[in-house]
């Protein structure tokens, strides 16, 4: 299908899209009037938003909680009355006549009986018409659609079953609806003739959710005031009606596919809020004047959306950990205990199992891959990444997928143990270092319920330096490994990998996979799941602006590290930080997070200060005070420096390269330590090669 | 108008009440009732010992232990499937008591007003 397709709407030509003929449904699309497709759905917005739907709801919720306060109130006055009675006539609870002689209280609290059920029946019903999204399930493969595209598409659209063809807004949160009929009614009360996205932005920005998201960006209502009325008076005027505009209308399609491709259970304001910025270009202007684009308010929806799957998942998680054995023996009780591995080793499905391994986010891709090689395979896994990247946080997730069982069937029921090579080898001789290796792995042979998670196995390679009898203990490892009777999970570097493990006995015996550095988003994405915690250890809030410096500038300044690590640690630090500057509750902004970048990297990155911008306007005079003459050079050398400070530059190049020509004593080198001194502060402040050195082969 | 189809929708959904008792409350109060068995079984890990009736316990692979722990576990799945069957019958008449509860509330409170208003 191409694209084009699945992003117009569709409109009924008969009613003109508003599935209403006159006061009747319309026959051609019945009711539909507009709608979308999305691969194998279709959907459309089935609510009727106009003066007297969205007057109806609000009574209706009205009467709703009345109701039900009424009924709950009625109900504990019957248990009040029970108790009362049992308290009047005490001792005869128990006779017949205490229950079926006439007494107003026992009337009352009949009464109350019937009242509860009640509630409770209306509290059932109610949340059972409340729709989830379409959950999409892995492997699911529908076709998309195919309809045509003249008036016939109506009738295609009638064919396809329920769960195909839906009605977007029954999958939307109470609140969303709320916000909805409250952008409606912003609209009304400005005599708009259409409801537009940006009545909806009106109308979220005051719920919880969005307001959270707001203050991450950095943004307050009364910094676009202005620019927020602006766009609002634009709208054409109707004294008495207004409709749905079509973009309003794709916007709160386009916010269920958001939720349906997040796999969410409802649709939220958070996701509402992404897709009305995303429909309406004025509202993309005014934010991006304060240096907010529609990736960053994505990137905050996800922060979110993290928070919240943080919550839900350790509820999940708390439910199955309690299944999940403690100790030693499996479920099946066909193992046994490991007493000589234990001291060489720690038990991390335990540590998952009571919650002290940190969640893990945004690693789908390298779960799936490490699952499909241990069902594929069945033979053991080595992920290689450098420093950093996060194995160690993957090994933590395996841990908490077998707490869950949620894992190939190879893992589950077993204990998830972490082999430290270091003791293994601490204070041995290689013999003994392999006897203790050899013990431990009869062990866990023995307790049959084992997988050993080993970080990196390099340093097993290279016991070798003992007087006389030297022993390769990755080669043992790799022979009992070989004898599959245990399974295991190891990490190592690239280089190590390449250096030690590719072609010997151990390369053999594993499957290796990759871990690459994560993507910046998908670092940002992790970081963002990380810094709840950083934050709340330190008393601190990050903004988004923080989150995003700390990636992008440790991206391109840190470079003998690798993300996400290296990201957190500046979060970390900056969090610190800013608590000691400012207190408790203060807002870790991007610039806080830019000062650690550059303390650690000894590069600006900090805004330009007055100072140093006046500094960068007077180049040439002060570069003058020491140069005399010269003028094309300290003028081209002076605006290479103001196009690097105003980031007018090329980030992975150096600011500018220049070949000054001339003879000696011209002052070619006396720029250039005039540059250092009046610019970097001292003359030192440079790298001299001097190419006269170099002349012959040995000299390099 | 609108208080017209509040009014409706109200008194509609008191005459669904004994309906619904009947209908979709029955059928959910059915399934809450089936999954605290099943959710039961999984809790004491019943399949997992099925399964592993002729696996010895504690790794003792002698005929001796193969012998002990197969009757071992015979007797704790015995046990189990005890238990959950008193469960079964607890949750069976705990649906029972939901089926009843209706006409003995209704009884209960006609036969305290009648005996009111005739007194």
């Amino acid at each position: 299908m191409d694209g084009n397709q699945e992003t117009t709407l569709i409109s009924c030509s008969r009613c003109g899209g508003s599935g209403q003929e006159g006061a009747s449904v319309c026959p051609v699309c019945r009711g539909i009037g507009t709608g979308r497709m999305h691969g194998p759905l279709f959907l459309y917005w089935g609510r009727r938003i106009d003066v007297f739907a969205v007057f109806l709801d609000s009574l209706k919720s009205a009467v709703d909680v009345a109701v039900n306060v009424l009924l709950a109130l009625l109900g504990l006055l019957g248990f009040a009355m029970l108790a009362w009675n049992a308290n009047l006539e005490s001792g005869s609870v128990l006779s017949a006549a205490y229950w079926h002689d006439p007494n107003p209280r026992l009337l009352l609290f009949w009464f109350g009986v019937i009242c509860v059920g009640m509630l409770h029946y209306r509290r059932t019903v109610a949340a059972a018409r409340q729709k989830a999204v379409r959950f999409r399930s892995y492997g699911e493969n529908l076709e998309a659609l195919q309809l045509p595209a003249d008036d016939s598409v109506w009738e295609a659209v009638r064919a396809l079953p329920r769960d195909r063809r839906i009605d977007v807004s029954s999958a939307y949160s109470h609140q969303a609806i709320r916000t909805v009929n409250d952008a409606f009614r912003l609209a009304r009360k400005l005599r708009h003739a259409k409801l537009m996205p940006a009545h909806l932005f009106g109308s979220l920005i005051s719920t919880m959710e969005v307001g959270v998201m707001l203050a991450r960006l950095g943004l307050k209502f009364d910094m676009f005031k202005e620019g927020f009325s602006r766009i609002l008076a634009s709208s054409g005027r109707d004294e008495h009606s207004t409709v749905l505009s079509a973009e309003t209308e794709s916007a709160l399609i386009d916010a269920y596919i958001l939720a349906y491709e997040g796999k969410e259970l409802k649709v939220e304001p958070t996701e509402l809020f992404l897709a009305v910025i995303r429909a309406d270009q004025a509202l993309q202007d005014m934010l991006f004047e304060f240096d907010v684009d529609s990736r960053k308010v994505a990137n905050v929806v996800k922060w979110n959306l993290a928070d919240e799957y943080l919550r839900t998942r350790h509820k999940r998680f708390s439910a199955a950990a309690r299944l999940k054995p403690k100790g030693a023996m499996n479920r099946a009780m066909t193992s046994m205990a490991t007493p000589y591995l234990d001291m060489m080793s720690s038990d991390l499905t335990m540590a998952a199992k009571y919650g002290r391994l940190a969640p893990v986010v945004a690693r789908e891709r390298e779960f799936e891959a490490l699952f499909r090689a241990i069902e594929g395979g069945r033979k053991s896994v080595i992920l290689v990444g450098n420093l950093g990247v996060g194995k160690s946080g993957i090994i933590e997730g395996v841990a908490q997928r077998m707490v869950e069982e949620d894992v190939p069937e190879i893992l589950q029921d077993k204990r998830f143990v972490k082999l430290n090579v270091a003791q293994l080898v601490s204070g041995a001789t290689p013999a003994e270092a392999q006897e203790r290796l050899l013990q431990a792995l009869y062990e866990v042979g023995r307790a049959g319920n084992i997988v050993l998670a080993v970080s990196d196995v390099g340093g097993m390679v290279g016991i070798t330096a003992g007087s006389g009898e030297s022993i390769d203990l990755s080669k043992v490892f790799a022979q009992e490994l070989a004898r599959g009777y245990f399974f295991a999970i190891c990490t190592s570097t690239p280089k190590e990998y390449v250096n030690a493990i590719e072609g010997s006995a151990l390369g053999e015996a594993l499957i290796k996979i990759d871990v690459a550095e994560p993507e910046i988003d998908d670092a940002i994405h992790i970081l963002e799941a990380k810094v709840g915690g950083i934050g709340y250890a330190n008393g601190v809030f990050f903004s988004y602006d923080a989150v995003e410096k700390a990636v992008q500038l440790s991206d391109r300044y840190m470079h003998e590290r690798y993300l996400p690590e290296k990201a957190i640690e500046v979060a970390r630090e900056a969090a610190q930080a800013v608590r000691k500057a400012r207190g408790a509750k203060a807002m870790v902004m991007g610039e806080d997070v830019a000062a650690i970048v550059s303390e650690k990297t000894n590069i600006p990155l900090t805004a330009l200060t007055e100072e140093q911008s006046a500094k960068l306007l007077k180049l040439e005079e002060k570069m003058h005070e020491r140069v005399i003459g010269q003028d094309q050079a300290v003028e081209a050398v002076a605006a290479a420096m103001r196009r690097a400070g105003a980031e007018l530059r090329e980030k992975n190049r150096p600011i500018a390269n220049f070949l000054f020509l001339g003879p000696t004593g011209v002052g070619k080198t006396e720029l250039a330590k005039t540059l250092a001194e009046s610019y970097f502060g001292s003359e030192d402040a440079m790298i001299r090669l001097d190419m006269s050195e170099y002349q012959d082969k040995g000299d390099i | 108008m609108a208080l017209k189809f509040v009014a409706v929708d109200l008194v509609g959904s008191v005459l669904y009440y004994p309906v619904w008792w009947y209908a979709g409350g029955m059928i959910r109060f059915a399934k809450f009732c089936g999954g605290t068995v099943v959710q039961a079984a999984h809790t004491l890990g019943f399949t997992v010992w099925i399964k592993n009736l002729f696996v010895p316990m504690f790794g003792q692979r002698d005929i001796a232990s193969r012998l002990i722990s197969f009757f071992m576990r015979l007797v704790t799945i015995i046990a189990y499937s005890v238990a959950l069957l008193l469960l079964t019958g607890v949750m069976s008449v705990v649906f029972l008591l939901w089926l009843a509860l209706p006409p003995f509330v209704i009884f209960e409170f006609g036969n305290q007003l009648l005996g009111l208003l005739s007194s």
